[in-house]
């Protein structure tokens, strides 16, 4: 089933990412459902990364993972009322291609992520990102998430 | 990991024949804070093309993988 959402990166982005200022790249949720999330991003032009109006486009690595931590922000919210948000880490990039050499900033990334499987805290997903549907990237990664920010472990 | 990753971009693309193309088996082992000096070591992969890189923080390896690179003039991006 898709969820609607009121979208949670808008509404209280604090309680979905830990992330602030320019290292916060998701800017909204555009759907989500079990194991799915379409969400949207943007690598402004002050982010330490960014020259020329470019970023390199492994960059799009964090983004997708950003997305992975959303969708389990989401998933552990309606699942278990645990609203609270939680540290993650990227652990590790099976595979990735670039498509395109950099990321164009201060323009609107679509990012998809897949989870293809999981064995708590460990997650596996499939992350994809494109511009004005043009594929810049794609990668697998793995996320682990435990503890909360105030640095509680995850039940 | 970004900024270090650049790093190691950067010096493999450094005579501008090439670019990167891709990552495979990156494992980031710890996590680096504000401060912190790393190593970057870089070798040649056995793929044509792939540099082999290890990230080391007080001599400990805290991200390893490969990276993948084509000729500048390859057709090979959309």
């Amino acid at each position: 089933m898709t969820r609607s959402v009121a979208d949670p990166i808008r509404r209280a982005p604090h309680l979905v990412l830990p992330h602030t200022g320019t290292a916060r790249l998701l800017t909204g949720v555009v759907r989500s459902e079990a194991g799915f999330i379409e969400a949207t991003a943007r690598v402004l032009a002050t982010h330490p990364l960014a020259s020329g109006g470019r970023a390199p486009c492994f960059l799009g690595l964090e983004v997708g993972a950003q997305a992975a931590a959303a969708l389990e922000a989401l998933l552990r919210g309606t699942e278990t009322g645990d609203g609270s948000p939680r540290v993650g880490y990227l652990v590790s990039v099976r595979e990735a291609t670039f498509l395109q050499p950099d990321l164009p900033v201060d323009a609107s990334l679509v990012v998809t992520a897949h989870l293809e499987g999981a064995a708590p805290p460990l997650a596996i997903y499939r992350i994809r990102i494109t511009v004005d549907d043009v594929e810049f990237l794609h990668a697998t990664l793995s996320t682990y998430g435990g503890a909360s920010v105030d640095g509680h472990a995850s039940p | 990991m970004a900024l270090a990753l650049s790093a190691c971009a950067q010096q493999s693309e450094r005579d501008g024949t090439r670019t990167l193309v891709g990552l495979r088996d990156v494992r980031l082992r710890r996590k680096l804070g504000p401060g912190d000096h790393v190593e970057v070591v870089l070798t040649e992969g056995r793929e044509p093309l792939s540099v082999r890189f290890e990230i080391r923080c007080d001599g400990e390896p805290v991200t390893v993988g490969l990276l993948l690179f084509a000729r500048a003039d390859d057709s090979i991006r959309g």
